[in-house]
């Protein structure tokens, strides 16, 4: 037969709902002045509620405030020992930033062995998971299955499954080139006066970031920040330029143009001698030397 | 007597300096920034043949064999060589030369050799024996200062467009700066003034000035400097900031050809920055960050990026500490230098192998080109000549020829390097 379910009385009902209008949480005064409840009653009804797991007690100093859980929580934890309990409210606190096994040690003050046991069986329960932060694969982090992890912890939208997506990097960043060479070249056409053709053809993030999301190329939508770090790989390459402008209200605004030619290989980088990994070891007549070098030959019968 | 007559060539053409008091052994030293200047030499002749012909080209060739000498000497050298290649010997003008050589010195190419006049009191020296005993010599930093110049409108070109390198090409023709000073800034020069320049080189260019030099004074090159803002503005040339800017070019040309367009863009993040720790690097690198700590390391390794530690605590203890990456420039060049000399002289070796390889057939081609020669003398067709070469032989000789010709074309490669280095160190010396 199966458990009957728990039945709230009217004083319950009523502390549930003034608890509901302050989500923040109460005091047991103000819970009994909105309750308008007697001491006993008022007593009563909240160790109801906390044996049915509606309530928490949280203290803010000295004071101690009841709250209204979560319901999705409480059935979360529904089944649940109170280890596994106390395991998972600290996984539940940490948020998609997540905490590893060494943090829930401290904080739980549970032996090693007991909470691999624990987090085993909340695994198994599937209410946590664990991730492998990007940065330092050695490290497990624990969190409540169902968020969304960090971007800190995933590389944001360059990652998937654990991998960085070179490819997916490169073909958004030759895109990005791409768009960038045809508004210079049509603001070059359009406008003679060189200050207005380069005012139309450099153009800031949003402009960037609508051009990406238009492609279609990205299965997520793109951050600012996101779409900034590509941009400024192409800076770095050498294709784009940068310049920095005040805009409405002071701000500091960016904006980005193609530069009209690609970085040549100039000098002594078109000689092989420039390029060799072992010039410090070349002299004539030696093991190393400009009249027995693979390079020169290669480069001389090009 | 070898090693006299090398010592004596040697200090005519201002390589050796000697000194010494009377009856006491004369000591020599190399001038070394002189001696490094020899392999520039063909480049100055090119110049001043584009710009003043062959009659300029002959005179400043005999005046670099010679070092130093005087007008006459110079004039009378220059006319025997040109009597040999000319059939009708009173065909050459001497006035002509005379104003060639006038011209010479007024665009500064060549100058007074003030240093080598002998000691009130003494004999001048033999190759004085003439009125007034004036020498001259060429001076190469004109040759530098122009060829400065066609680097700095190259580079604008490349990095703006034409007409922007037409606008600077201007403000550096009214530079109005003596050419042996290396000064790190041009004359200033006034916005008419460029309107007036522009007018006479490139008229369509004249109502676009005032953007293009908005634009080249905006930029975060720092080469064209608007200094006032009085009558429409008055703008020069940083050239110190250029010479920052083209060794940077080229360093970076050396890193993406050496290690490839991940680790250029890897060591301009750090470039960029001055000062960078590795996380940093590896978040701004858009690449995974094991790829982006091994290319980090390889620089590091080669010696292209140094590492300065910042304690945080006294202890100086590692996991404590701030590790920071940085380009070291000044040394990097003086590194880049070393090699950029020692490819020059590869080239030179395997350039001399070729032609010795290849001696009897240079020597064979160099009689039929002088047979070819004294027969036109006489009248009689290059046609009627009996082919003194095979064709294989020919076929050879054009190989080899070609080969040659790619040596030369990598040595200019490897001046350009040299003169960006080499300038940018200088600058930073001056600065």
């Amino acid at each position: 037969m199966p458990p009957r379910a728990a039945v709230l009385g009217g004083n319950e009902n009523k502390l549930l709902e003034v608890l509901s209008q302050n989500p923040e949480g109460c005091t047991d005064k103000l819970l009994q002045q909105k309750a308008k409840l007697e001491k006993s009653a008022l007593v009563a009804s909240i160790n109801k509620l906390l044996k049915l797991g509606r309530l928490e007690i949280k203290s803010q100093g000295s004071i101690l405030i009841y709250q209204l859980r979560d319901v999705k929580s409480n059935e979360a934890t529904k089944g649940m020992g109170q280890e596994e309990k106390i395991v998972f409210k600290i996984i539940e606190e940490a948020g998609n930033k997540g905490i590893w096994v060494k943090e829930i040690r401290t904080r739980s003050n549970l032996q090693l062995t007991q909470l691999n046991k624990v987090l085993k069986s909340l695994e198994g329960k599937k209410s946590i998971r664990s991730v492998k932060p990007v940065n330092d694969s050695k490290k497990k982090i624990y969190m409540v299955y169902d968020l969304k992890p960090d971007s800190s912890l995933t590389g944001g939208a360059w990652y998937g499954e654990n991998d960085f997506e070179t490819e997916f990097v490169d073909i958004l960043g030759r895109q990005t080139l791409t768009f960038l060479q045809r508004q210079r070249s049509h603001a070059e056409v359009q406008h003679a006066d060189p200050a207005s053709a380069q005012r139309h053809m450099m153009c800031d993030i949003k402009q960037v970031k609508h051009f990406i999301s238009q492609l279609g190329i990205s299965k997520v939508e793109l951050e600012d920040a996101e779409v900034k770090q590509i941009l400024e790989s192409l800076v770095f390459d050498g294709l784009v330029s940068r310049i920095h402008t005040l805009g409405e209200g002071g701000k500091k605004q960016t904006f980005y143009g193609a530069i009209k030619h690609k970085p040549l290989t100039t000098g002594i980088s078109r000689v092989p001698c420039g390029v060799c990994p072992i010039i410090s070891q070349c002299i004539p007549g030696g093991l190393v030397s400009p009249q027995t070098c693979t390079y020169m030959k290669e480069w001389l019968n090009f | 007597m070898e090693v006299f007559n090398i010592v004596k060539l040697k200090l005519f053409h201002h390589r050796f300096e000697g000194s010494g008091e009377k009856n006491q052994p004369v000591w020599y030293s190399v001038d070394i920034p002189h001696s490094l200047n020899l392999p520039f030499y063909p480049m100055f002749v090119n110049i001043v043949k584009q710009q003043h012909g062959d009659d300029a080209e002959i005179m400043l060739e005999e005046l670099l064999h010679q070092g130093s000498t005087s007008r006459e000497i110079l004039l009378e050298t220059c006319m025997t060589r040109m009597k040999v290649s000319v059939k009708d010997q009173g065909s050459v003008d001497a006035d002509k030369l005379n104003s060639v050589f006038e011209v010479l010195i007024s665009r500064s190419y060549i100058e007074k050799a003030d240093d080598l006049l002998p000691e009130s009191g003494e004999p001048p020296p033999k190759k004085c024996k003439t009125t007034g005993g004036i020498m001259w010599r060429v001076n190469t930093q004109a040759f530098f200062n122009f060829m400065r110049d066609t680097h700095i409108v190259e580079f604008v070109k490349n990095r703006f467009d034409e007409g922007a390198s037409e606008v600077v090409s201007v403000i550096l023709t009214l530079n109005t700066q003596i050419c042996g000073d290396m000064s790190q800034c041009s004359s200033s020069v006034t916005y008419d003034q460029v309107l007036h320049g522009l007018k006479n080189k490139n008229p369509d260019l004249v109502n676009f000035a005032k953007s293009y030099l908005d634009i080249l004074t905006d930029s975060d090159l720092g080469i064209v400097k608007l200094i006032d803002e009085y009558g429409g503005g008055s703008y020069l040339i940083n050239f110190a900031n250029f010479y920052q800017e083209f060794a940077k070019h080229h360093i970076s040309s050396i890193v993406r050809e050496r290690f490839g367009p991940k680790c250029h863009r890897i060591f301009a993040i750090v470039l960029a920055r001055n000062m960078i720790e590795q996380k940093q690097v590896s978040e701004l690198a858009l690449m995974p960050y094991k790829d982006a700590k091994e290319l980090l390391y390889t620089l590091y390794t080669e010696n292209f990026l140094e590492i300065q530690e910042l304690h945080r605590t006294p202890d100086f203890s590692p996991l404590r500490t701030f590790y920071l990456f940085k380009v070291p420039l000044e040394k990097l060049t003086l590194k880049l230098l070393d090699v950029c000399y020692k490819a020059i002289f590869n080239l030179m070796e395997i350039r001399k192998a070729k032609l010795d390889e290849n001696s009897r057939l240079v020597d064979k081609s160099l009689r039929a080109d002088a047979a070819v020669m004294v027969a036109t003398q006489r009248g009689i067709s290059p046609n009627d000549l009996e082919d003194m070469l095979t064709s294989s032989e020919k076929q050879q000789l054009g190989s080899c020829m070609r080969l040659v010709k790619r040596l030369d074309l990598g040595e200019i490669n490897i001046l350009d390097s040299i003169t960006a280095l080499t300038h940018f160190g200088t600058s930073q010396t001056l600065s």
